[in-house]
């Protein structure tokens, strides 16, 4: 499957590799999460992470954005992924929404902008804060906001200081459908823009056709790989990848 | 009831099988024990001889005081969320059975008297030097314990009373809160009162008021402190007193929910809700931050701050939100037991109860704003050099000590007569301490961060904590003999410890200057 599926990466774009994660192991204890990953993202790529609970895809991404050791190398536009020059250019939408209980959602925006030292930033926030419908939620407290807000939130703080890398975990749970809906838009104009975007999801259906490459990860380590080109005769679907490669584990077990 | 019967046991059978599977938890509890076991042995030495017992009813009045402290706290809750007794899973699961609801009560509050005497196990660690000062054994320990645990009771269901009735009355919320405020105020009079009208003999106008005739009748205090009292000193008719009197508000309570809310399961959903999430986030290694209901915005916006110094200026915004007055609800608390402890010690000097403050500011100092950001991604994504962050993120903690400091010691030293730079001396020393520990947190968060036992973790900071202090402490025992028959003695021992925690924790801060690099965001 694997050699079916892992083609030699075509060259889509005339794209320099904005990040790239190489031979990435992770434990916690006794437990593998990620076994040997090895994977990259170009300048205005779409690849997304496929898999079902369990399969590290979590852990990888926090590998990425510096908030856990591992043993290889990740780096972001050609800088090792915990240096400030990484950082600067990085931005990470977590799966659980990052509010601080008592910042309203205007000074979460200008928390960032100073954090990120960014000047000229107020256009963008209001911009930002009516594209996802905060704001008239701008001197709303963290705590005061439901968990879809908070979500809004979160994705508003990682793209104030337009980061040439963003990485969103499991970004559409607890949104409303506009925001959904807003989100896709979203994430065709950053490709646009030439932003790279890893996206991690178990949610088949929210990735849709706007994926350049999908890894399906499984048990910690990548099973397969599949670029969005056209399909070959009897090629199974993105879809029916999956489930063979998610359902056949469980076929074996049982 | 079978159904709840073999729930019971089989979360019982479980846990004890969890313990066994999981070293690193046996090993905490073991631990735990045998630190009961020294705590006890060690302190069952009996006093040297000649050396005087403080009065007994002093004992009794501290144990009146906790008993108070304890149930308003607790009853308070009745105003906001209300208590339960249930875990999310129960809420859940069985809420939806066709079991009675009576049942499900009666279930709920067998099962919180298990957990709130577990709470009070940290009473077992007071046993030196209570019996030190008082002579009191580790029965009568045991049986504060048990007063311990049933006042949380004895809270707990007032609250859920409270809750319950005001939430099918809500118009009564105000006179009801109002209410409560004003028996407080009565309360404090009956006790301020008698201090306030002879100054020179505080503690013992305190005691002797607490060991009125009269207190015995008041409620839930009153009567804890006559079964306490009644079997310490074996007046039995006291303590069937005492104890008929807790027996009465329960079966009123309980005939009152079972009779007027039945539907009792609303009630205690929202406080469900607050103490899984409280658990879960405990669990997690977060540090719950106890938040005013109501949050006062004030001015809007940071002002300040460029680059690592906006997690500074973010602080300062989020402590003038959460603070009541300067300091936060725990660290007033904090420094009003201390306080009080002060009027207990007068005549031991500043030094036992700089000693005690310290103790109380071990626990206290991991709740500083840092340590909650180290749970959020931006602390870590933020692109600034990891030592600049570290030390923008901890300068809030620093002028909190320092303002702690100043609240605890200046009342102190008034109370006990010291001199104007033993006072100075004790807050810069209660600063170098609070720095040490601080530290101390980093250490073990960069060495221990992923460790899953928060148990074990805190077993851990405490064992580096007395090695990180022990030099400090050991110079200053030496300066303070050395300069014995001086003036100074008390001053340049505490400077001393300032000196060598402010050298070992500068050392550990720069040691660990690449934390946010290499430690783990530890919210999984």
């Amino acid at each position: 499957m694997d050699a079916q599926c892992c083609a030699e990466r075509p060259r889509l774009f005339e794209e320099e590799i904005m990040f790239q994660v190489s031979h990435v192991s992770k434990r916690y204890g006794k437990v593998l999460a990620n076994q040997d990953l090895s994977f990259q993202v170009g300048d205005g790529e779409i690849a997304v992470l496929l898999g079902p609970n369990g399969a590290g895809k979590s852990t990888i991404i926090k590998c990425i954005t510096g908030l856990l050791r591992f043993q290889g190398e990740i780096t972001i536009c050609g800088f090792p992924n915990k240096s400030v020059q990484a950082k600067r250019v990085l931005g990470y939408v977590p799966e659980m929404p990052a509010v601080y209980d008592l910042l309203t959602v205007g000074e979460h925006l200008e928390f960032i902008a100073r954090a990120y030292e960014l000047d000229q930033w107020q256009e963008e926030m209001q911009a930002l804060l009516a594209r996802f419908e905060l704001l008239d939620k701008k001197d709303k407290l963290g705590k005061e906001l439901s968990k879809g807000m908070q979500q809004k939130l979160s994705i508003c703080c990682a793209l104030l200081h337009r980061p040439k890398v963003l990485i969103f975990d499991e970004p559409m749970v607890g949104l409303d459908p506009h925001a959904i809906k807003e989100l896709k838009l979203l994430f065709r104009e950053l490709k646009e823009q030439g932003v790279s975007l890893l996206i991690s999801t178990h949610m088949l259906d929210s990735v849709e056709d706007y994926w350049d490459v999908a890894h399906i990860m499984m048990d910690g380590s990548i099973a397969a790989t599949r670029y969005n080109r056209p399909m070959e005769e009897g090629e199974p679907s993105l879809e029916e990848l999956f489930f063979a490669i998610t359902e056949h584990r469980g076929d074996t077990e049982q | 009831m079978s159904a709840l019967i073999y729930l019971t046991g089989t979360r019982i059978k479980n846990s004890l099988k969890e313990t066994l599977h999981r070293p690193s938890k046996l090993i905490l509890y073991l631990f735990l024990l045998a630190m009961v076991v020294l705590v006890v042995v060690s302190g069952s030495v009996d006093p040297v001889e000649g050396a005087q017992l403080r009065d007994i009813r002093e004992f009794h009045a501290m144990v009146l005081g906790l008993v108070y402290l304890m149930f308003f706290l607790g009853a308070y809750q009745g105003f906001r969320s209300g208590a339960s007794f249930y875990s999310m899973a129960d809420v859940n699961l069985l809420f939806q059975t066709p079991l009675s609801p009576k049942g499900i009560l009666i279930y709920g509050l067998v099962r919180q008297m298990g957990v709130t005497l577990l709470t009070g196990c940290f009473l077992v660690f007071q046993y030196g030097w209570l019996h030190t000062l008082y002579g009191i054994s580790l029965g009568d320990l045991l049986l504060v314990l048990l007063c311990y645990a049933l006042t949380l009771f004895c809270s707990q269901i007032t609250a859920m009373a409270l809750y319950s009735y005001l939430g099918t009355h809500p118009q009564r919320r105000t006179p009801f809160k109002a209410g409560f405020v004003l028996l407080l105020i009565l309360l404090a009079l009956y006790f301020i009162l008698p201090m306030a009208m002879d100054p020179g003999n505080v503690l013992q106008a305190l005691v002797d008021r607490c060991q009125a005739r009269a207190t015995y009748f008041l409620p839930v205090g009153g009567w804890l402190l006559a079964l306490e009292q009644g079997i310490f000193t074996g007046q039995w008719t006291m303590a069937l007193g005492g104890a008929g009197g807790i027996l009465l508000l329960w079966g009123l309570i309980f005939l009152w929910i079972s009779r007027t809310s039945t539907d009792y399961y609303e009630d205690v959903l929202q406080a469900t809700e607050i103490s899984f999430s409280a658990i879960n986030a405990s669990k997690e290694g977060k540090v719950a931050e106890a938040l005013p209901q109501k949050v006062r915005l004030g001015k809007v916006g940071l002002g300040h701050g460029r680059g690592a110094s906006v997690f500074f200026f973010k602080h300062q915004v989020e402590n003038r939100r959460s603070r009541l007055l300067l300091l936060d609800t725990t660290s007033l608390i904090f420094a009003a037991v201390s306080i009080l402890v002060s009027l207990f010690m007068r005549e031991a000097g500043i030094l036992p109860i700089f000693c005690f403050v310290i103790y109380l500011q071990l626990f206290s100092v991991s709740s500083g704003r840092w340590a909650r950001e180290l749970l959020l991604p931006y602390v870590y994504l933020s692109p600034q050099p990891p030592f600049v962050k570290l030390v923008m993120t901890c300068l809030e903690s620093m002028e909190k000590f320092l303002i702690q400091g100043i609240c605890i010691f200046v009342p102190i030293g008034l109370i006990l007569g010291a001199s104007p730079w033993e006072t100075a001396a004790c807050v810069a020393a209660h600063f170098g301490f609070s720095l040490l520990f601080m530290a101390a947190n980093i250490l073990m968060d960069r060495l221990f961060g992923t460790l899953q036992s928060k148990g074990l973790i805190l077993v851990l900071y405490l064992l580096a904590i007395l090695l990180l202090s022990l030099p400090g402490i050991i110079l200053a025992v030496w300066v303070y003999f050395l300069l014995a028959a001086t003036a100074w003695a008390t001053v340049l021992a505490l400077l001393a410890t300032l000196g060598w925690n402010l050298l070992v924790g500068a050392l550990i801060t720069l040691l660990c200057r690449n934390i946010l690099n290499l430690a783990e965001l530890n919210n999984r």
